[in-house]
């Protein structure tokens, strides 16, 4: 009897788990509420949603997807299947893009019903594309760089058009390292430049439509990249090698060969000469036969020097008063090219530079008197560095340091520059009379001929000094008094140059005895 | 007489393929200044949208009874069907006015003063009448557009909450209608019988 009651009390509790199995497959309780799990659009023309149903709900409940875009009226899934179990496909004749759907799941059983939260959708905002398909790659050479070329189907749909704008990424990663995103554009292939050799290389594509989600990503692609190959390293070597032999050779000739290179490469540049100078002599030191040479064959008439030798100066004072109390005596040297503007010229030689700084401090210390007589002054400093005065050569301004003196260094008096014939020596002044030597005929016929026009003719911008006055007046004679040998024999009628009575006409007593009436500007 | 029709065929076909690359470089300009913008709007929106706390998001899932896009009456294609029936000279009006109609208040709008989005629809706009002029023969009656309610923002905070997502939507989805309208256009005169691009 036991066994008996045993498995009566067996069957029951069969029965009773049984009867609890099926309670348990319908539902007691009104259902949960689902939740909408995603939609998207592949197309921009259709799109598919899918929700969560509650997990406790019982097999027996149903979904039911409604709808409203655009103030319309409430409306049903259409299409409950095509994109399988809880999902709603939405087709082209109820897709509306630019337009907000609410959708709202509701869950029914015997118990009751629960309504999902409202999903609120646009349609081009929720496009998202399927990933790529058929993803291939293949391995290239360019110009023996292994290159890995990417290309997989476009993402197409029918009829396009336009509709779509398509782009793609990919991202790719050596054996085992991290991976990188490349984007791929528009074109549905792409190339990865430089892949290492020995490597193996995965690569994945996505896609984005309209600037919208990315897709998920493809299936991988593999590709392995060849070792590379050693031949071309060993061709080079050889080569290399070869090519030096005949390097060496070049080096070794050259070396050997040098002079005789330095002498065709570089010929040497033939010295000047010049006519009747023996460049030796000059370096033995002998110059007289030398400077013989050099001399152009003439006599020079002979030059006395100075009893008087003049001292000239520019008398500076250093309370900022230029005084030229003594010009008369002293001489001022004046250019006849003056120039009107202070004109520091930048074309002087090197050599000059030193002379400029100081001439520009003189400068500057004269600027400060504003004397337009005094300007021309400073020009005169100035343009003894950049114009030849006329009747001076090779004079520099060098200027005394510690001193207050612009010093005219004095020519050597031994070389003799040559003359024009216009000029007449000054033989000697013996108080008031300026005697003035006749030129002499020992020189050769040129010479004599010039002497003689010399006496014949006088330029019209000289006159002849007639008579000198003390220490600040020289007289002139008048043009149209003849031409003698002595000239202190014309007339004592005075016929003074115009500019004497303005008190002084500054001559230029040179040290060698010239004497040149150049127009002058009245400085005092 | 035949080589002067050879001739002028010719020269036609030149003028006129001369004309074609013209409308295509300039449509490809107008299509990229587009897309930029579309970008823009989208990266606004998605900033506002994610500061937003759930409160006011729940708030603003409730808006959608009202028009409340400016550009609602400006009528245009709705679906990829109508676009595609349209001619290319009806979508570049589209695009047209509805660019128009966002240069103004983009000005003025806070939400939307940023990286010079006025002048970027300003030149936009231009290059939409070139486009216009080269596609048609027809004299194009410019102005005239009217700007609609454009309601001054309202100094409720709530309201400039709802205000602001509103105008940040409305200007997204309205690039995105240009973008779509252009780039189904360019693909229309290009060459390509497919174009995917």
């Amino acid at each position: 009897m036991t066994d008996c009651t045993r498995l009566k009390r067996l069957l029951g509790w069969v029965l009773l788990l049984l009867i609890s199995a099926v309670f348990e497959c319908s539902s007691n309780s009104p259902p949960g509420k689902p939740v909408f799990k995603d939609c998207h659009s592949p197309d921009k023309e259709t799109f598919t949603c899918w929700w969560e149903p509650d997990p406790d709900d019982g097999e027996d409940t149903t979904y039911r997807l409604f709808y409203e875009k655009d103030q319309e009226e409430s409306r049903e899934c259409p299409d409950y299947h095509t994109a399988g179990k809880n999902s709603c496909f939405f087709d082209r004749n109820h897709t509306s893009i630019w337009v907000d759907y609410f959708l709202t799941v509701v869950a029914f059983n015997a118990f009751g019903n629960a309504s999902s939260d409202i999903f609120k959708l646009d349609v081009v905002d929720i496009v998202k594309g399927n990933p790529p398909e058929n993803v291939t790659v293949r391995l290239e050479f360019d110009q023996d760089s292994p290159t890995i070329h990417v290309y997989w189907n476009p993402y197409v749909i029918r009829s396009n058009y336009g509709w779509l704008t398509t782009k793609y990424q990919l991202r790719f990663k050596e054996e085992d390292g991290n991976w990188t995103m490349q984007n791929a554009g528009l074109l549905s292939q792409f190339r990865l430049y430089n892949a290492s050799p020995g490597k193996q290389y995965t690569v994945q594509v996505r896609c984005s439509i309209d600037n919208g989600k990315w897709s998920e990503w493809s299936s991988s692609a593999f590709i392995q990249i060849p070792k590379s190959e050693p031949k071309q390293q060993r061709f080079w070597i050889p080569v290399a090698f070869f090519s030096a032999i005949p390097f060496f050779a070049a080096v070794c000739i050259l070396y050997i060969k040098w002079k005789f290179i330095k002498q065709w490469l570089l010929p040497p540049v033939p010295g000047p000469k010049i006519k009747g100078v023996d460049v030796h002599l000059l370096k033995s030191g002998r110059s007289e036969e030398v400077t013989s040479a050099l001399l152009i064959n003439q006599v020079f008439p002979s030059v006395t020097p100075w009893k008087n030798q003049v001292e000239e100066y520019l008398v500076v004072r250093d309370d900022n008063l230029l005084i030229f109390d003594g010009l008369g005596t002293n001489g001022v040297i004046i250019s006849s090219k003056f120039h009107s503007e202070a004109n520091i010229n930048e074309e002087s030689n090197v050599e000059n530079n030193v002379d400029h700084k100081e001439e520009a401090q003189i400068l500057d210390y004269f600027v400060e008197i504003n004397e337009p007589g005094f300007v021309d002054e400073l020009n005169f400093v100035n343009a003894m560095e950049t114009e030849k005065v006329q009747s001076i050569n090779d004079l520099k301004v060098v200027p005394l340091e510690n001193s207050s003196y612009v010093d005219i260094p004095k020519k050597d008096v031994t070389v003799q520059d040559m003359r024009p014939g216009d000029y007449s020596t000054v033989q000697d002044i013996r108080g008031e009379c300026i005697i003035l030597e006749k030129q002499s005929n020992t020189s050769d016929s040129k010479n004599t001929d010039m002497n003689r026009h010399e006496e014949e003719r006088l330029p019209d911008d000289y006159t002849k000094v007639k008579e000198v006055k003390g220490d600040h007046i020289v007289l002139l004679q008048d043009p149209s008094c003849g031409n003698n040998g002595q000239y202190t024999d014309c007339g004592n009628h005075k016929s003074p140059h115009p500019m004497m009575e303005k008190g002084g006409v500054y001559a230029d007593f040179l040290h060698n005895g010239y004497v040149d009436n150049i127009s002058t500007t009245p400085v005092m | 007489m035949n080589r002067i029709m050879i001739l002028l065929v010719v020269l036609s076909l030149g003028v006129s393929s001369q004309q074609i690359t013209d409308s295509q470089r300039l449509f490809t300009i107008a299509v990229s200044r587009v897309q930029h913008l579309h970008i823009l709007a989208q990266r606004y929106f998605g900033n506002f949208e994610s500061s937003l706390g759930p409160d006011e998001k729940r708030q603003l899932n409730k808006i959608f009874l009202q028009d409340f896009c400016n550009s609602d009456y400006i009528i245009s294609p709705i679906d990829k069907h109508e676009t595609q029936r349209s001619s290319v000279l009806e979508l570049l009006l589209v695009s047209y006015r509805l660019v128009e109609s966002w240069e103004v208040p983009s000005r003025s709008l806070a939400a939307l003063s940023r990286d010079q989005i006025s002048g970027k629809l300003t030149e936009l706009k231009t290059g939409l009448q070139l486009l216009i002029r080269t596609n048609q023969e027809a004299a194009f009656v410019e102005g005239g557009v009217a700007l609609g309610r454009f309601e001054d923002y309202d100094q409720r905070p709530d309201q400039n909450l709802r205000r602001n997502y509103e105008l940040l939507a409305c200007f997204r989805k309205d690039m995105h209608k240009v973008e779509t309208y252009l780039t189904v256009a360019m693909c229309r005169l290009s060459p390509e019988a497919n174009c995917t691009l």
